[in-house]
C-alpha cells in the first residue's frame, strides 16, 4: 500500500477515508498484491516468517518481504551480511515502525525495579547490546553505528535521512483499531487465495464503516 | 409421617439450593442476560447498555460473514452428523461380529473421543501441514501426489478437512452407543431370523438396525448441538481461516465478541445459536417424554 499508493493515501487509508470500493488506488494497490502472490510458494499459508526466511537459507526461495529482524535470522544461521545475503529496503524514504512495549502496572510488586528497567532499556547502552543481536536497528538517533553490520547501517542511515517518513504499522496493531484488523486479517486472508480485486476492494470498505470508523481514537498526521 | 416428610423435603431443599443457586445464575441468567445485551450498543470495555432494539439483529442478518458462517454450519452439520453416525454404526457391527482382540479394538476406537479436543486439533492440523504434515508425506511416498493437498490452508478444502477430522473423533462414542444398542438385542432374535433364513446382510438391515432408532436419536441430539458449539476444535485447528472460509456461528461469536470487543453483536449471534440449539434439543425432549408416557 505505502509503494503504490505512497504515504498520503497510507494516511487516508488508516483514518477511514477510503470509503468508495471503486476506489482506483485500492483497486491498484490489491491489483499489485496480486501480482506479487504469483511468486509465492503453494504453502505460503502454512508458514510463520521465520519458516519463510529458512526457505532462503535452503536455497528453496530466492526473497522474503520482511521486517529487519530477518537479519537476526540469517545471522544466527551463520550467514555474513552482503556476503551470503542482501536486503533492500522497500518501499524506500517511508519507515514502517512496530512499538513494542513494557508494561509497569498499577500494583506491580517492584516498582522501582521495574523503573530502573524501563529507563535501561531506552538508553544507548541497551539499544546497542540488543539491537546488533535481534538484526534490528536502535529507535535512538545517537546511538553509534559501530556494532551493526553493512545491512543494519544501510537501514540506520534510511531511518535518521530527513526525507524518510515515520508511519505506524497496520499488521501490528499501531495504526488501526483491533476489530478493524481482524476484518483485515480475514480479508487478506480470503484475497491470498481468490485474488478477486472488486469483492476484496468492497469487504475492505465495508469493514472501514463497520469497525475502523467508530472504533477511531485519533487522526493521523503522517505527511 | 406428616412430619417426616416435611423434614425429607426441607433437607432436599436445603442440599439442592447451591445447585440451584448456581445453574440459575451461571446458566438460566446468564442466557436471559446474554439476550438482553443483544438488545443494547453494548460494544468496547466499557460497558453501555442503551436500548437499541433489533439494531444487531438487523446488521447481522446484513453482514456477509453471519451467511457464511451459517451455511458453514449447516454444512457441518449435514456431512457431521450422519457421517459420524455412519462411522459409528459400521465400527459397532465390525466389532460385534466376534472378531479376536475386540477389546483392544473397541479402545482404540473409542480413544479418540476420550481426547481433549485441544489435543486431537493440534495432532491434526500438524498431519494436514502442507510441507511437512505427514498426510502429504505419505501420499508422495506411495507416489499418490494427485491426493495431495494444502488441506486447512486451502479454503475451498478446509472446511471438509475439519469435518473429516470431526468424524473420525466423534465415531468412537457413536461406535460405543451402537455397541451397547447391538447387545441389547436378544439372542433369540438372532436365532430366530437365522432359522428363518436370514443371511448376515439381512439380519442387521431387518433385525438389529431397525432396533436402533432409540440410540440413533440420542447420539443425533449429541452430534447436532455440537455442530452448533463446535468452537474449540476449530479455533485449534483453523482459527476460523483462511479467511473465513472454516467460520461457524460459535467462531463468528467469539471474534465478534473478544477480538472486535463487539459485546453486543456478539450476544446477538449467540442468541440466534441458542434459538436454533432450542430448534433441535425442544423436538428430541418431546419426543423422549411423550414416548415414556405411551
Amino acid at each position: 500500500m505505502l509503494s503504490v499508493g505512497g504515504v498520503q493515501f497510507y494516511q487516508d487509508f488508516i483514518n477511514g477515508k477510503i470509503t468508495d470500493p471503486n476506489d482506483p488506488t485500492l483497486k491498484k494497490v490489491l491489483n499489485a498484491y496480486a501480482e506479487y502472490l504469483n511468486y509465492v510458494n503453494s504453502d505460503h499459508a502454512a508458514k510463520t516468517w521465520d519458516e519463510a526466511c529458512g526457505l532462503v537459507y535452503k536455497g528453496d526461495a530466492a526473497m522474503t518481504i520482511m521486517g529487519d529482524w530477518a537479519n537476526g535470522y540469517f545471522k544466527a544461521k551463520g550467514w555474513k551480511p552482503n556476503v551470503d545475503y542482501g536486503a533492500i529496503v522497500l518501499p524506500s524514504n517511508v519507515y514502517d515502525l512496530v512499538i513494542d512495549t513494557f508494561v509497569l502496572p498499577a500494583k506491580a510488586a517492584h516498582p522501582d525495579a521495574a523503573k530502573k528497567w524501563l529507563s535501561f532499556i531506552g538508553t544507548v547502552e541497551a539499544q546497542n547490546t540488543f539491537n546488533p543481536i535481534k538484526g534490528s536497528i536502535p529507535a535512538r538517533d545517537d546511538a553509534p553505528l559501530d556494532p551493526y553490520g553493512p545491512i543494519q547501517k544501510e537501514f540506520i542511515k534510511d531511518l535518521r535521512s530527513s526525507s524518510t517518513k515515520l508511519v505506524p504499522s497496520i499488521t501490528h496493531g499501531s495504526a488501526v483499531p483491533p476489530a478493524f484488523l481482524s476484518d483485515l486479517n480475514d480479508i487478506i486472508s480470503t484475497f491470498v487465495t481468490n485474488r478477486n480485486v472488486d469483492e476484496t476492494a468492497k469487504s475492505i470498505v465495508n469493514a472501514v464503516k463497520q469497525d475502523l470508523l467508530p472504533n477511531k481514537i485519533k487522526e493521523w498526521k503522517l505527511t | 409421617m406428616r412430619l417426616k416428610f416435611r423434614e425429607e423435603s426441607l433437607y432436599s431443599l436445603l442440599f439442592l439450593t447451591p445447585a440451584i443457586v448456581l445453574v440459575g445464575v451461571f446458566i438460566y441468567f446468564a442466557i436471559v442476560w446474554n439476550v438482553y445485551i443483544s438488545f443494547t450498543d453494548w460494544k468496547g470495555l466499557i460497558p453501555s447498555y442503551r436500548f437499541v432494539g433489533l439494531e444487531n439483529y438487523r446488521i447481522l442478518f446484513h453482514d456477509p460473514v453471519f451467511w457464511t458462517s451459517f451455511r458453514n454450519n449447516i454444512i457441518l452439520i449435514i456431512l457431521f452428523v450422519p457421517g459420524s453416525l455412519l462411522l459409528g454404526l459400521l465400527l459397532a457391527i465390525l466389532l460385534d461380529r466376534k472378531i479376536k482382540f475386540e477389546n483392544g479394538f473397541r479402545t482404540i476406537y473409542a480413544l479418540p473421543f476420550a481426547l481433549s479436543f485441544v489435543v486431537t486439533a493440534t495432532l491434526w492440523a500438524w498431519m494436514y501441514d502442507p510441507s511437512d504434515g505427514v498426510l502429504n508425506t505419505l501420499f508422495s511416498m506411495l507416489h499418490l501426489e494427485f491426493l495431495k493437498s494444502n488441506w486447512i490452508t486451502d479454503p475451498h478444502v478446509a472446511l471438509y478437512a475439519v469435518i473429516l477430522a470431526l468424524i473420525w473423533q466423534f465415531s468412537g462414542y457413536t461406535m460405543l452407543i451402537y455397541l451397547a444398542g447391538i447387545r441389547s438385542v436378544s439372542s433369540e432374535q438372532y436365532e430366530a431370523a437365522i432359522i428363518d433364513g436370514a443371511n448376515q446382510l439381512q439380519l442387521y438391515r431387518y433385525v438389529v438396525i431397525p432396533q436402533l432408532k432409540k440410540p440413533t436419536l440420542s447420539a443425533f441430539v449429541v452430534l447436532m448441538v455440537f455442530s452448533l458449539k463446535a468452537f474449540d476444535f476449530i479455533w485449534v485447528l483453523t482459527s476460523g481461516g483462511p479467511g473465513t472460509s472454516t467460520f461457524i456461528l460459535a467462531v463468528e461469536m467469539y471474534k465478534e465478541t473478544f477480538a472486535k470487543t463487539k459485546f453486543a453483536y456478539g450476544a446477538s449471534i449467540a442468541t440466534v445459536l441458542l434459538l436454533l440449539s432450542f430448534a433441535i434439543v425442544l423436538p428430541y425432549l418431546y419426543w423422549s417424554y411423550g414416548g415414556e408416557k405411551e
